[in-house]
């Protein structure tokens, strides 16, 4: 009787400390910040009444605790760091209502991450936005109307062959680079066939490609080396100049192929 | 003057358009779009503000911008319950230095084809001056996000 009771407490602090590297992957998947991963989980852990040990990095999430009969320990691997700022909304807001005590059980927390929000906005309707932000982002940095118009069509056609591409499942940094290749050319053929010259021309590719902007990765990697998180901060840094590398070198092309043919 | 407030308040709402555009890409809840167009006005128009009146240069000012923006929403998003750079972040990309990187890069290729010795001392002239601005003025957002909530660090975490 008493083996059957502790082997169900152990099942459960096994339980919970798996709920817990489970929030930490969720999140850190989802591009919060790792101060934001850590304590998010200790304050799970807090309401769940355990006082756990957790660590994140680029490879995964731990969470340990010590119980008289041993150590338990849960580990979760990242795949991938995404950014879904939805889904880190959710998890903040489920951790505070752990926290007032509005779960009544471990099944209904579980159930609670199970079921994550996949709202996404529509691409049909993004498509456009994206475009006028480029023409928004041209205006921003002194263009004329020409050059402006330039910029919207170059965003329109850079923003969807990165949903094309990215919804045929390539890598991060090929789409990155051809859709900056290709949205740039365009903004630049553009802006010549309406007379602009080379400043405007400069500022319409500019404006075209600054949608690619990792803003995200860059000033999360600068907020995690500030608050002492050195490793995921670098990882982070390096993904953003790792994307804008990639954009780079899509724009060093269709500069050059405009200059070879004389375009 | 009233150019130069006509210019302010004009990049002020072309920010408070681009703030909301960049937090649907990072599918920021649809709900907090409007607060992220305010924030993105308000972080363009106090660094224009101080930039375009001769007041501070440009890194100065793009470091006073993203720390009101993140001191602001130390209080903000606390009573959302939204973590602070969902807020952040999107209200800051449109102080972005574009321009600065577009050059050095430009400069980048003008050395990489140089074949003359004045026009490339140009180039790399060109190349620190616009590389170095936009690392600074990048430096100067990130510093502004990051170290206002150092100051409040303590606070927050015992609220949280």
């Amino acid at each position: 009787m008493v083996e059957n009771l502790d082997l169900k407490h152990r099942q459960v602090l096994k339980r919970k400390c798996d709920l817990i590297s489970k929030l930490g992957e969720i999140l850190a998947s989802s591009g919060a910040e790792t101060r934001l991963i850590l304590s998010s989980m200790d304050l799970l852990a807090k309401a769940l009444n355990l006082s756990v040990q957790s660590a994140v990095n680029r490879a995964g999430v731990f969470v340990s605790f010590d119980t008289p009969e041993g150590q338990v320990l849960s580990f979760r691997r990242i795949k991938t760091f995404g950014i879904n700022m939805t889904i880190v909304t959710y998890c903040h807001q489920l951790c505070l209502k752990a926290e007032r005590g509005e779960f009544k059980s471990l099944d209904e927390i579980s159930e609670a991450l199970n079921h994550l929000p996949h709202k996404h906005y529509p691409k049909i309707f993004l498509v456009p936005i994206e475009a006028i932000a480029a023409g928004c982002f041209a205006y921003l940095n002194q263009a004329n109307l020409e050059v402006i118009a330039s910029a919207i069509l170059g965003a329109l056609i850079l923003m969807s062959i990165r949903f094309y591409l990215s919804q045929k499942g390539f890598f991060e940094t090929f789409i990155f680079m051809v859709s900056a290749f290709v949205g740039s050319f365009c903004a630049l053929l553009f802006a010549k066939a309406q007379g602009v010259g080379l400043e405007g021309q400069t500022l319409a590719i500019l404006a075209t490609s600054l949608v690619l902007v990792p803003g995200f990765p860059l000033i999360n990697g600068f907020l995690d080396l500030f608050k002492g998180y050195i490793d995921t901060g670098i990882t982070r840094l390096m993904q953003a100049l790792v994307l804008v590398s990639s954009a780079a070198i899509g724009i060093l092309g269709a500069l050059l192929i405009a200059n070879y043919y004389g375009v | 003057m009233s150019d130069t407030l006509f210019r302010i308040l004009t990049e002020g709402l072309c920010a408070a358009f681009v703030g909301p555009a960049f937090a649907m890409l990072f599918l920021v809840p649809k709900r907090y779009l409007l607060i992220i167009a305010t924030s993105s006005a308000l972080a363009r128009i106090i660094r224009q503000s101080l930039y375009l009146t001769d007041t501070l240069e440009i890194v100065s000012a793009t470091f006073i911008a993203a720390a009101a923006i993140s001191a602001i929403f130390i209080y903000i998003a606390p009573k959302l319950q939204v973590p602070r750079p969902v807020f952040t972040v999107t209200s800051c990309i449109s102080l972005v230095p574009g321009l600065d990187t577009y050059n050095a890069l430009l400069a980048l290729i003008s050395i990489i084809h140089g074949k003359h010795s004045d026009l490339m001392a140009e180039s790399i002239v060109l190349l620190f001056n616009h590389g170095m601005r936009a690392f600074a003025v990048l430096l100067a957002i990130c510093l502004g996000i990051a170290i206002v909530p150092l100051f409040f660090y303590r606070y927050r975490y015992h609220h949280l």
